[in-house]
């Protein structure tokens, strides 16, 4: 699916479909019975992750809930912010 | 009955829920002006479906309905609200207790794309509103 795009389409997708799921739940949490709410809600939810598996598989974890370790912690590793690491 | 007022809106929007003209009744050719409180009642009555037995208008009645059985408002309720039996709350603010702030629930409603909704900063098409600066003046 996100076979295509290079680093930064991934993070812009990441970033719409969350955007998608903040703006839902702020209407969920008024109508928490709305089942076309929930439906908006399941899909977006399932569209970031998928992209954010892709990301991460590709590019690296995006925050630190998300590392990879075998042995060590390689989260450190990987660019700061003001080394160049939000070139998205 | 007393005399009746434009509702003064600028455009072809009276305001109460972006009503045209022809849904607002507000100004229609052949009728008289609604005020304000009246522009956007939910039922354009005759003078024979007037409740006010003084009522002397032949073909729109601007009758204030002064409770919400009176109003006789025929739309499906979208909550538990005893006020909330009308998709458009605003012909029913007379009902209301004064000095409160009231604000409509939103319906649900086909959602943006993500593009469009992160550029417009809203998911919802209708919460997307156009700031015209101040006073709606550039």
């Amino acid at each position: 699916m996100h076979n295509a795009m290079n680093k930064h389409e991934l993070f812009s997708m990441i970033t719409k479909f969350s955007f998608m799921l903040d703006d839902i739940v702020l209407y969920l949490d008024t109508h928490p019975d709305c089942k076309e709410a929930i439906e908006a809600y399941n899909h977006y939810k399932m569209l970031r992750q998928e992209a954010i598996c892709e990301y991460t598989k590709m590019y690296g974890p995006i925050c630190k809930y998300n590392v990879d370790t075998d042995n060590c912690w390689d989260w450190i590793n990987r660019p700061w912010p003001w080394e160049g690491a939000c070139d998205c | 009955m007393e005399p009746y007022r434009s509702c003064g809106r600028n455009g072809n929007f009276c305001g109460q829920g972006n009503r045209s003209m022809n849904g607002c009744d507000m100004n229609r050719r052949g009728y008289a002006s609604r005020s304000t409180q009246d522009c956007c009642s939910p039922r354009n009555r005759n003078a024979d479906e007037c409740p006010a037995s003084n009522c002397k208008i032949e073909e729109r009645c601007a009758y204030v309905a002064q409770n919400k059985e009176e109003c006789g408002c025929v739309y499906s309720p979208r909550s538990n609200s005893e006020y909330d039996d009308c998709r458009d709350d605003n012909p029913h603010m007379r009902h209301m207790a004064l000095g409160m702030a009231y604000v409509q629930m939103q319906p649900w409603e086909c959602l943006s794309e993500p593009d469009t909704a992160l550029c417009q900063g809203t998911a919802f098409p209708s919460l997307n509103l156009i700031f015209c600066g101040i006073r709606g003046k550039k």
